[in-house]
């Protein structure tokens, strides 16, 4: 018993040099933030290092290759600056690994995110380091295109950074609208009769997957946009007015009507969006509602629509509140700066850098639209995406799509309807009901 | 050696490394979501103390009692058809057949590729218009059973099934194979001399022999099924419309959809305290069954 104690005690110490150790680990890496706050004259000539958050690992990809190809060039403009990138896949980092680091505020210097509904809830846990004074002082508003912080400001503050804008349009295979000979759905009645047409000559209509919730609020959204209109969307998704209103009903009926009509492909709810896009791009399906970030797709070697293709905006509804200028869409991603970095003037100034020059590459390789104010020569651009940005150029609203704008469980109640409404299981006048009790619980518990 | 084993101080010692290990990673976090899901609490901000509530809207909340359902049916279906058949396998390979070490390779195979990869191959063979299961149902004039697998949600919960026992038949097979092969011969060669046929040496040798094994295989199959969560995950999320969601699925969502770790926290520790009851349950008929 004796030797137990002994072993014990000594099994503690032990364990508290481990401790120890470990302790001074972490606070050795703090202590070169001892004056952190100091001037930023002063800190530019000390060595520092910045970690810049994202989620395009994949270095073939385009979007990686233009942050890494920034880093280097910003590390060489200002050599005390160290710039560490570090990316994780999309949903791991989206689900998991952002809101883990977030709760600790570990989160890297700089993170890519997207607002508004995902980031309240980092904005709430203050781990975001609000920017108005660093705008004020460096004139950023003068060079970014108007309306493009609305989605980053909360509680009357800037917390982010824009980089891209985003637009929902309807991707039409011409070929196969010219070999059965259909008109161009500008009209709801246009788009039944598309729908009607190509399904009686055995094509799926339309491309979507519906095991992918979200691919059915692509279509869902854009339809309630036409029937309840801009402000009305924005206002009811930020939870100032209801979304049991006969719009919504509408929006939720019509949709069934079009999965009725056999729009989508048999067996939507086990299909998921990849798996239904690739039968757009293999040029079998015709029509395909989808964001601008689909025109690098369709304008690939790989892919055989290339060249086949017009873009258009959903069709509109009659006796609908929203025409055909307002698009799914929005500027809805970009960066923020972690309240907890040791060098926020240097944070602040690198993901001013980042996003502006992000805003441009992303346009021409058309992953995004742009967000900054900008002179791009087009004949880099994807012709598609040009198209699209002719489209949006008179626009005259925009609506985020519903699951960036809601708020934990109202997304997943969201996700539950659309699928149900497809299924069958919900009428449209229940999923409007259900939608606004969702929402507004989601709204009073914060 | 026995001296050994009485030096209560030195197993003590040995096996503290190992125990603090086991605690560091598996008791800590155990007792750590028990406590959560004491709490309401979003995963970022300050928690609220909520005592028993997240376990009274557990088990009145019907999806979830659906998803232990859901569970239970695998459960069921991994011990009366995945087990069986795995122990004909492994009687028909252990009574020689040529090529015993092919065969015994080829049905492990499954056990050793990714539930995520197998998942996607699964996808594709029930895929509603270029499936493999549809066309080979058109191509054999069974037309009329064709369907949409994955999206129906009369028969999704069966699709899923098929990819679960298949892929596990191959581990079970081996692991009663193995036990039969550790049989001593003499007891095979006494009872053929006796004239004893084939299907008398399994009932009354191979299987009483290797009854321990079986029950370390069924409790492996059953705390298994219900803990499944990636092929279900990868191949159904839940869907269609909730009809093959299973306790692990609705937790990943309550956590990552609708941020509630405290409510995620309490199916957690509900699947834990299940499989411990079920590991029992099953010791408990065994020794019954051994007696």
């Amino acid at each position: 018993m004796k030797i137990n104690c002994k072993s014990i005690v000594s099994l503690l110490a032990a364990a508290t040099l481990l401790l120890s150790l470990c302790a001074c680990g972490t606070s050795s890496g703090t202590n070169t933030n001892a004056n952190g706050a100091a001037p930023a004259q002063q800190a530019a000539n000390e060595n520092i290092e910045l970690s810049i958050w994202h989620i395009w690992p994949d270095s073939t990809n385009e979007t990686n290759k233009i942050i890494t190809g920034f880093a280097e060039q910003y590390q060489k403009e200002n050599p005390h600056v160290k710039i560490n990138l570090d990316a994780t896949q999309q949903d791991e980092y989206q689900q998991r690994k952002l809101k883990v680091a977030a709760a600790t505020g570990s989160q890297g210097d700089i993170f890519y995110t997207w607002a508004p509904g995902y980031s309240r809830q980092f904005i709430d846990a203050g781990a975001v380091l609000p920017l108005d004074d660093y705008f004020a002082e460096d004139k950023t508003y003068d060079r970014m295109l108007d309306g493009v912080m609305d989605y980053f400001m909360f509680d009357g503050k800037a917390y982010g950074i824009p980089c891209k804008n985003w637009a929902g349009v309807m991707f039409c295979n011409t070929e196969l609208f010219e070999k059965y000979n259909v008109e161009y759905p500008e009209t709801w009645d246009q788009l039944l009769t598309a729908v009607k047409t190509f399904r009686s000559e055995g094509l799926t209509p339309m491309a979507m997957g519906g095991k992918d919730a979200w691919h059915i609020g692509m279509y869902h959204n854009a339809i309630a946009l036409r029937t309840a209109g801009v402000q009305y969307c924005n206002d009811a998704l930020q939870g100032l007015a209801s979304l049991d209103t006969p719009e919504i009903v509408e929006s939720a009926r019509l949709m069934k009507e079009l999965s009725d009509a056999g729009a989508f492909m048999d067996g939507t709810l086990g299909v998921t969006y990849d798996e239904a896009q690739m039968e757009f791009f293999m040029g079998l399906v015709p029509m395909y509602y989808s964001g601008n970030w689909t025109s690098g797709d369709v304008d690939s070697d790989d892919n055989d629509v290339k060249g086949l293709i017009k873009v258009m905006p959903m069709p509109t509804v009659s006796g609908g509140k929203g025409d055909a200028t307002t698009h799914l869409g929005g500027v809805a991603e970009g960066f923020m700066v972690n309240s907890n970095t040791k060098h926020p003037d240097e944070a602040v100034k690198l993901a001013i850098a980042l996003t502006e020059y992000m805003s441009q590459k992303c346009y021409i390789i058309g992953d995004g639209l742009p967000a900054w104010k900008m002179d791009v020569d087009e004949s880099e651009v994807s012709p598609t995406l040009i198209e699209i940005k002719k489209i949006i150029n008179d626009a005259s609203g925009f609506v985020l799509a519903w699951d960036t704008f809601l708020e934990g469980a109202a997304i997943d109640a969201h996700y539950n309807l659309l699928q149900a409404l497809i299924g069958g299981t919900v009428t449209p006048e229940e999923f409007a009901q259900q939608m606004e009790e969702a929402n507004k619980a989601q709204k009073s518990q914060e | 050696m026995e001296k050994a084993l009485r030096d209560k101080k030195a197993i003590c010692f040995f096996v503290l490394p190992a125990l603090l290990w086991f605690a560091f990673i598996a008791l800590v976090p155990i007792l750590q979501s028990a406590y959560y899901s004491l709490l309401k609490w979003d995963g970022m901000t300050a928690s609220v103390f909520f005592g028993s509530r997240n376990y009274l809207e557990m088990i009145t909340d019907k999806l979830f009692l659906k998803s232990v359902l859901n569970s239970l049916i695998i459960a069921g279906a991994s011990v009366f058809i995945q087990l069986p058949l795995a122990m004909l396998l492994a009687l028909i390979l252990h009574s020689g057949v040529k090529g015993e070490g092919a065969y015994r390779t080829i049905y492990f195979i499954p056990v050793i590729i990714s539930s995520t990869i197998i998942a996607q191959l699964f996808m594709k063979v029930y895929h509603p218009s270029y499936g493999m299961l549809n066309n080979v149902l058109d191509a054999i004039g069974l037309g009329q059973f064709r369907n949409e697998w994955l999206a129906n949600a009369d028969v999704a919960m069966g699709a899923l099934l098929l990819p679960i026992i298949w892929q596990y038949i191959g581990y079970h097979m081996l692991l009663y194979y193995s036990a039969a092969k550790s049989i001593s011969p003499e007891i095979f060669d006494a009872a053929r001399v006796d004239g004893a046929t084939g299907r008398q040496i399994a009932f009354n040798i191979t299987i009483p022999q290797i009854l321990p094994m079986i029950k370390a295989s069924v409790i492996f199959a059953v705390v298994g099924s219900l803990k499944a969560f990636d092929l279900v995950y990868v191949l159904t999320r839940g869907g269609p419309l909730h009809a093959t969601e299973v306790p692990t699925t609705l937790m990943y969502n309550e956590i990552f959809v609708k941020n509630r770790y405290g409510y995620a926290s309490a199916i957690a520790i509900f699947i834990i305290v299940e499989c411990l009851v079920l590991t029992l349950v099953v010791e408990k008929i065994f020794k019954k069954l051994q007696d």
